[in-house]
């Protein structure tokens, strides 16, 4: 039995039970499957919950691309000029541990309520990773390509393009990786809470409607999109380590 | 061309020095095929790494064509025993690196590189990446790479440590031709015997504790050397010798 048909009779089984739970409990805040799945079909007919998507996948590739870019040049500065990390490396040690929600009273204090808080959530929840993972992989790029680089007379900024970069990129890339599943996963609380739109927002907007059918295709939504994402990040990293030879 | 006067080395370890060098002289001519040969803690490499201005002395001088050595020479390349190969690059493209900083012309770097990818035989591989070559193939590339810059001197840091006999051999035979061809300077440091009186001119044997030249041994062989030959066998005895590694007397019964 491939891997594939046990995962699909896996999910098939949890169908089956969810539907026998919920016919015998016979509760309104409790839907059956097939009921959800309408609901589900007809949010994406009416176009709700496209717009919800479109919404969410733009902040989240806003606050991501942010996060990384800044997270990725911050880590090969402070990688390469170890000295400057000492520094810095107690402050980031003692904010990484706060959870990202923690800060949405402030975030909503001073952005007021849109796409800035759900934006600033996921810049919080994937640039620790992505900075840490940085700053380690340049620490770890191999001393021979450095001699290489000093042997062919490269300037700092061509060795910092040319080798740190590319060298310590498959662990960076580890760190992108993470990231793209941890930002996901705040960007619905950060919607929840600082905005009126985004699957974030569904899920709450659901619960005001006394909607559990709602509420429960939301999450599929956001797990279904959790898992594409995962998945994409995989192709491309397969790529990148066929690229570097491993 | 290559004037090594007194030169010390000492590294602090821990609050501890450690002599890695001490009192090293030695003269080498340009052109020259000179093995640096010893155990390890030796200083062989220290000495290399000197010479190439990757390591700085404590005193002493080192002067190439009369200048004193400050750090790393872009004309003067660098072997490793494990390559140095980029793996993001293609093999192409890691023989292009060198070139990147004098020859702004895309297509003049890709002649070049296909120059010396054909010089060693690989240019049938040039769009491959470093991982899916073989060792001795990998070394082959960057042969070709430190080649490529047209360096007048090749250090060598146990270039073949890695390889297999029979490729091993090969690629002595390889760099043989090549130095013969083009008159490049070169500096081997190896710990094998047998490829020291192979390869070399002179043998510079080196003792360790503190590092120093215990003794630099000409080697009068003609090139296409035998290792099976009486006169071959002779100077790789001499060199145990050297070494005191041969047991005279005695030891001879258990045979």
């Amino acid at each position: 039995m491939t891997k594939t048909i046990r995962g699909i009779i896996g999910v098939l089984a949890l169908l089956v039970i969810w539907h026998i739970a919920a016919v015998r409990t016979q509760s309104v805040l409790f839907p059956a499957p097939l009921d959800v799945f309408t609901s589900w079909i007809e949010l994406f007919r009416e176009g709700v919950m496209w717009e919800h998507i479109r919404t969410s996948m733009s902040r989240f590739a806003i606050g991501y691309v942010i996060a990384a870019t800044v997270g990725i040049v911050l880590g090969l500065f402070f990688g390469w000029f170890a000295g400057a990390w000492s520094f810095v490396n107690p402050i980031i040690q003692i904010l990484r541990p706060v959870s990202p929600i923690a800060w949405i009273p402030f975030i909503v204090l001073w952005f007021g309520i849109g796409d800035i808080p759900a934006v600033v959530i996921i810049f919080l929840a994937v640039f620790y990773p992505v900075l840490l993972s940085t700053v380690s992989a340049v620490g770890r790029v191999d001393k021979i390509y450095l001699k290489v680089a000093q042997n062919f007379a490269l300037s700092r900024t061509q060795t910092l393009w040319k080798i740190i970069l590319p060298a310590s990129f498959p662990q960076i890339s580890t760190g992108l990786h993470q990231a793209i599943g941890t930002g996901w996963v705040f960007l619905v609380a950060g919607e929840m809470i600082g905005a009126q739109s985004g699957l974030g927002f569904l899920i709450i907007d659901s619960r005001n409607n006394l909607r559990p059918d709602h509420l429960l295709a939301a999450i599929l939504t956001i797990g279904l999109i959790g898992l594409l994402l995962d998945l994409m990040v995989n192709v491309i990293e397969k790529q990148i380590y066929t690229k570097w030879g491993k | 061309m290559i004037d090594i006067k007194n030169v010390s080395v000492d590294f602090r370890q821990q609050k501890k020095q450690f002599t890695a060098l001490r009192n090293v002289s030695l003269s080498i001519a340009e052109g020259e095929f000179i093995c640096l040969l010893g155990a390890s803690g030796c200083g062989k490499t220290t000495l290399l790494n000197a010479i190439a201005g990757f390591e700085k002395i404590s005193s002493g001088s080192i002067k190439i064509a009369g200048e004193e050595v400050r750090k790393p020479d872009s004309h003067n390349t660098f072997l490793f025993q494990n390559y140095g190969l980029l793996p993001w690059r293609t093999v192409q493209h890691n023989v292009e690196l060198g070139l990147e900083n004098n020859i702004r012309n895309r297509e003049e770097r890709r002649k070049i590189a296909y120059k010396y990818l054909r010089l060693v035989g690989l240019e049938e591989f040039k769009d491959r990446h470093p991982a899916q070559l073989s060792g001795g193939m990998q070394q082959r590339v960057a042969i070709a790479r430190a080649l490529a810059v047209n360096p007048k001197i090749l250090y060598m840091d146990e270039p073949l440590g890695a390889l297999d006999v029979i490729t091993r051999a090969n690629l002595q035979d390889e760099i043989i031709r090549i130095w013969r061809e083009f008159r490049k300077t070169i500096i081997f440091v190896t710990h094998d015997i047998e490829e020291a009186v192979y390869l070399a001119d002179r043998v510079v044997i080196m003792a360790p504790n503190p590092g120093r030249i215990k003794a630099v041994l000409p080697i009068n062989l003609g090139r296409g050397r035998d290792r099976t030959s009486a006169e071959f066998q002779q100077l790789r005895d001499k060199v145990y010798e050297i070494f005191e590694m041969k047991n005279f007397g005695e030891a001879e019964y258990y045979l």
